[in-house]
């Protein structure tokens, strides 16, 4: 055989690895994409318990793809490589996309915060919506509202059902007064982070 | 391969690296090991003594020939003193009550000139012509040793040829880094996986697992390097304790084996602390770089040191008086310069805590304390994560000194932690309500972690496949009722059954093993001290 270069070969692997990770973040649009991974070394899954008894199991779930490249086409221009390497992260950043959003949606339908009324959305969907979410509070007293996901149909018909909903006076008013009960309970919350007898 | 492997670090051993093969080698043929020296000046000649299967006491003494033959005037200028005490002192040691003769053997790795041959011979005859036979010398030389290492090697051939790497790459290694305990435990877990076919397999498996330990380590030991030493064998021991537990093996099968690693560890304990005790400074090699980093590895020294002190606790005081006050004395002058480097300093920090509580010394809870205040405020803070059990002072530290690169790989901690809960519950059973109360708000900010094995027959093990990543949120308000509940309640349903048996094991499996921490793990520890002290 011919002579190998481990060292170099090793560096450019863990090259293309940083590449994948990158262009997965980049393919990704989640928001786990920007502060949520974690490497754990050990485990098939990961439970949360909660305060009031209630717990989550999440399984850890396998996902990966692959590629080939023709030696010909990569003799020819090796970044050829890259092209290949991002096509692959695109199909992971899917993946990891469908597990992210079947897994809230898990916890959503374990924790009872679905909504399962039929029909086109409302702006009172939109105020219910926010009626089942915890929400925190910056410093300066403005919420920390939660992104909405959703897909590119509900995305349209939605679109109008937002503009009403911050158009109407009505529905303003009802959001102020929902996020000034939200701002309470979290200032409750925040005071019961204390130690008692 | 293997046997040029043995053949070569046989040859280079100094006699400390080649003593510890040699004891698992008479446990393998039957015999009782009842002592190991650590080379000082007080053994009398016998770095060695054992039991034979015919109940003979055996005293060894164990030179190194540096590769070559014993020439007679080394033998009679240097070792022939020893060998008159090797012969003529008798055996004083507790398990073995009755001065019985001994029977004594001189021990190398190398060969005799003829003219030694010969002195040795005229020697035994002398003895025997003064009608007292019991005064002779017998000789194991580098080809019986070589021998009876080999025959060990059937159970070491590695299963695969990855391992056969990584046992060249720690032959290899210069020894003056830390053990790569991943690599370590591979190599380990690999060789105790095997199911044995009978007692006698069984027995070999355990004693050719040392010899694997021996060959792993022995760059380590050559160099003094005694931390890697310590940790490799506690390692080594949880693997067998793993192993004899998974074939529900009886206790004369390992027990010997199990003593001769506690001595192995002890002997470097202690060799740890006499190091401490004369250096000048704890700078090692590279001083500009090491200015940055000596009082990290500092504070875990401090953990294997008071270990040690923790080890002393069941023995005669007047006997280890000196070495505690060695011990505090490094630790008054030392805790508080302790620097944390991720969460796998922790159960330094506990030791320092235990070591003070069992002793009497001020301020107990120093350290317990500092591990609150410090997890807080690393973990609270956003734009530094910090590095979880799971990692090493060397790779958590490449982390605190901007390797970004290490992000990628390695197990980062933000507002979660392995160890706030239990130092938490030490504290309430301390009764530093007033502590814990003025820092409530930010301890419930932080989630409590830890994993799940899905039995617990594999805490033994470094890494586990089968078990659960476990988070919990903290209450809110959480009760000091509740935490003084919790903090008396011990379960020790989460540690394997000959784990808990080993009491003197079970702090140094934390320093070692980081990872496999847990509020149960800890109260137990601290209830075994506490009743340890009563």
């Amino acid at each position: 055989m011919l002579p190998d270069l481990p060292k170099t070969k090793g560096l450019l692997r863990k090259n293309f690895n940083v590449f994948v990770k990158q262009r997965v973040r980049h393919h990704g649009q989640l928001p786990v994409a920007e502060e949520g991974y974690q490497v754990i070394h050990e485990g098939e899954g990961m439970l949360i318990n909660y305060q009031d008894n209630k717990s989550y199991y999440s399984p850890l779930t396998r996902i990966g793809t692959g590629s080939s490249v023709e030696i010909d086409k990569l003799l020819k221009d090796p970044n050829v490589f890259f092209t290949e390497l991002d096509k692959m992260a695109k199909q992971i950043a899917e993946q990891e996309g469908k597990m992210f959003f079947e897994t809230i949606s898990d916890v959503a339908e374990k924790f009872n915060q679905t909504s399962t009324r039929k029909g086109d959305p409302t702006p009172a969907d939109i105020l219910s919506m926010y009626e089942k979410l915890s929400i925190t509070f910056n410093h300066d007293g403005t919420p920390n509202l939660q992104t909405i996901f959703c897909g590119t149909e509900m995305f349209e018909k939605l679109q109008p059902v937002m503009e009403e909903f911050t158009r109407s006076t009505e529905y303003q008013h009802r959001f102020q007064q929902l996020i000034d009960q939200k701002k309470q309970e979290w200032i409750d919350r925040e005071n019961n982070r204390k130690l008692v007898d | 391969m293997i046997e040029r492997i043995i053949e070569n670090w046989l040859i280079n051993s100094a006699e400390k690296t080649f003593q510890i093969p040699f004891c698992y080698i008479l446990a393998n043929e039957g015999y009782t090991v009842v002592h190991l020296t650590r080379h000082c000046g007080m053994e009398h000649g016998k770095d060695v003594i054992a039991i034979s299967p015919f109940g003979e006491i055996c005293a060894y003494q164990l030179k190194n020939s540096k590769g070559g033959k014993i020439k007679l005037k080394h033998y009679q200028e240097e070792l022939l003193p020893q060998i008159m005490q090797l012969v003529h002192t008798p055996v004083s040691h507790p398990s073995v009550p009755f001065p019985n003769d001994h029977i004594s053997y001189f021990v190398t790795n190398g060969e005799l000139e003829e003219e030694v041959f010969r002195e040795i011979d005229s020697f035994n005859k002398n003895w025997a012509l003064k009608g007292q036979p019991q005064y002779q010398v017998r000789t194991i030389l580098k080809g019986e040793l070589l021998q009876k290492a080999l025959a060990l090697k059937s159970d070491l051939v590695p299963s695969e040829v990855k391992d056969y790497k990584l046992l060249i790459d720690f032959h290899l290694n210069d020894g003056n880094g830390i053990l790569e305990k991943n690599k370590f435990s591979k190599l380990l877990e690999d060789h105790f996986s095997r199911v044995p076919a009978g007692e006698t397999e069984a027995k070999r498996t355990i004693s050719s697992g040392a010899l694997l330990c021996s060959l792993a380590t022995a760059s380590y030991t050559n160099r003094n390097n005694y931390v890697p030493v310590i940790e490799a064998w506690t390692i080594y021991t949880s693997y067998l304790l793993w192993y004899a537990e998974s074939n529900d093996l009886s206790a004369p099968m390992y027990k010997n084996e199990v003593s001769i690693a506690e001595e192995i560890i002890r002997n470097a304990l202690e060799s740890l602390l006499d190091e401490l005790s004369e250096r000048e400074n704890y700078l090692e090699g590279s001083a500009p770089e090491d200015a940055f980093v000596f009082e990290f590895r500092l504070t875990w020294l401090i953990g294997f040191v008071c270990y040690l002190g923790l080890y002393y606790k069941e023995e005669d005081l007047a006997v280890v008086n000196q070495r505690v006050e060695s011990i505090k004395k490094f630790v008054e002058g030392n805790a508080r310069t302790m620097k944390v480097w991720g969460e796998s300093a922790m159960p330094c920090l506990l030791m320092e805590y235990w070591f003070r509580k069992t002793f009497g010394l001020d301020q107990r809870c120093f350290s317990l304390k500092k591990g609150v205040d410090t997890l807080i405020v690393t973990l609270l803070r956003k734009e530094f994560p910090f590095a979880s059990p799971y990692e090493d002072i060397d790779t958590s530290l490449a982390n605190i000194f901007g390797d970004n690169s290490l992000r990628e790989e390695i197990y980062l901690l933000k507002h979660q932690s392995y160890y706030l809960r239990p130092l938490i519950l030490l504290l309430v059973r301390e009764g530093e309500r007033e502590f814990l109360q003025s820092r409530w708000k930010d301890i419930s900010k932080i989630f409590f972690k830890h994993f799940k094995p899905s039995e617990p027959i594999n805490v033994y093990r470094w890494r586990i496949e089968q078990g659960e990543d476990v988070t919990t949120t903290v209450n809110t308000p959480e009760s000091w009722q509740n935490l003084s509940i919790e903090s008396e309640t011990i379960h020790t349903r989460t540690i394997p059954k000959l784990l808990l048996e080993k009491q003197w094991l079970l702090p140094l499996f934390l320093l070692v093993f980081p990872h496999r921490v847990s509020k149960e793990f800890i109260l137990v520890i601290d209830e075994l001290l506490n009743n340890a002290r009563q």
